[in-house]
């Protein structure tokens, strides 16, 4: 029964004066548990709970997953907890990902990665050849391969050689259309489909697609990124960029729609000035743009073609704070569908 | 002499005995702790308390550092019921 123990020592010999030493180690109950995502990924581990708690050996628990599908925890046997561990406590030990048909061992192995029974649990996967991915909260699946990381740089196509680098998360092999995200891929504005809803102008300028990374999860999708700006024409060298006219260049930057819709704020010295895929920018620009601690509240309209809304869209789950993804919000990615492109017809 | 008692918290109870009143009451101990104190005398014994759950496990272990102590390991419920002890 749960409650307060009581050890006694006691000398049997009923001698004199001696001494003792005494080790207590106490190891909590625990579940062993397998949980299966709808798609056939499923991770194993345990749980400490007491025997009152109201596990057993085939208890099972539904949840329905963020793409849908139904998941289930199933109680597969008991187990001693690890010493010093808690009730309430969540173990994990192994994740397979059934689209890669791997097993994956998670980070927090040796530590609790859940406190308040099944369904707490949260961890990333890790592996030597892909990048670490969430799972957990009761339903977010690793969604190992599903989507790619596309580095890119965009070129202002007026002879100035101005351009810009970043990425964006899309699905792995992600093709519309013509439009093909692959390495050495120039991406023109037109006549692809992909911008074909009335949005399709980049002054001629084009997306090179200088590298892929495959194998993010989908809590990445849409995201997207400007880590410099590079000022050919004047001054020769790469801009601090930023993403909201603030004074220190975070040298990243998430776009609202992504590329053909992102901007950034290139700051040089104590200026700062916004460009976009239409209008660029340089350092003599910069120089007559308000100054930082003024712009931030009021970016200059001039150095934009067109007012580019900045918005922020929901954050990843609260427990990925210890990944990129804590810094991360999320934008959208080249949408044939998107409301914003029709809004500028 | 060296005693280790291993157990697991049951629900179900065993035969009853009392906890000594000559027990020296030496507080709460944790899991991973380890304590060393002297018995003095005749027919005293010291005790330790903690907090478990029913199906948890502990290992308690006692073993004499000095003198010609036999030291036995008692373990009771909070309602002065015997759980286990070692021989």
């Amino acid at each position: 029964m749960d409650g307060y123990y009581t050890v006694v020592i006691h000398d049997i010999t009923l001698s004199d004066t001696g001494d003792y030493n005494m080790s207590f180690v106490q190891m909590p109950m625990a579940y062993n548990f397998k949980y299966t995502y709808g798609n056939g990924d499923y991770y194993t581990g345990w749980v400490n709970a007491s025997q009152t708690y109201g596990y057993s050996v085939g208890y099972t628990e539904e949840i329905t997953d963020e793409n849908g599908q139904q998941g289930s925890y199933a109680i597969t046997g008991t187990t001693t907890g690890k010493s010093g561990s808690k009730v309430g406590e969540v173990f994990i030990e192994v994740y397979y990902d059934s689209e890669t048909d791997r097993t994956y061992g998670p980070v927090g192995f040796d530590d609790p990665v859940g406190t308040n029974y099944l369904a707490s649990e949260g961890d990333y996967i890790i592996q030597s050849d892909i990048p670490d991915f969430y799972f957990g909260d009761g339903y977010y699946e690793a969604d190992v391969g599903s989507y790619s990381r596309y580095d890119f740089r965009f070129y202002y196509n007026n002879g100035s050689g101005d351009y810009y680098v970043g990425y964006v998360y899309a699905p792995t092999s992600f093709q519309s259309g013509d439009l093909q995200f692959a390495v050495g891929k120039k991406l023109y504005d037109q006549p692809l489909p992909f911008w074909s809803q009335g949005y399709k102008s980049l002054n001629d300028g084009y997306y090179y697609i200088t590298g892929i990374t495959d194998g993010y999860a989908s809590i990445y999708d849409k995201q997207s990124y400007i880590t410099s700006y590079y000022d050919a024409d004047k001054a020769k060298v790469g801009l601090g960029v930023n993403s909201d006219g603030s004074a220190t260049a975070a040298n990243i930057y998430v776009a609202d729609r992504t590329a053909a819709w992102e901007t950034g704020y290139a700051i040089s010295g104590a200026n700062h000035a916004a460009f976009n895929p239409y209008s660029e920018v340089d350092v003599t620009l910069i120089a007559a743009s308000p100054a930082l601690a003024s712009a931030a509240a009021s970016p200059p309209a001039s150095s934009a073609s067109r007012p580019v809304p900045l918005r922020v869209a929901p954050s990843p789950p609260a427990n990925s704070t210890s990944s990129p993804r804590s810094q991360a919000v999320w934008a959208s990615y080249w949408s044939q569908n998107s409301s914003l492109l029709e809004e500028e017809k | 002499m060296n005693r280790k008692l291993t157990y697991f918290l049951c629900i179900v109870l065993a035969g009853n005995f009392l906890v000594s009143a000559w027990a020296a009451d030496r507080g709460a101990i944790t899991s991973g702790q380890t304590v060393s104190y002297s018995i003095d005398g005749a027919g005293i014994s010291d005790s330790y308390q903690f907090y478990g759950h029913a199906g948890d496990g502990v290992v308690i272990t006692a073993n004499a550092s000095s003198g010609y102590l036999d030291p036995v390991i008692y373990l009771y419920t909070a309602s002065g019921t015997l759980e286990a002890h070692t021989a």
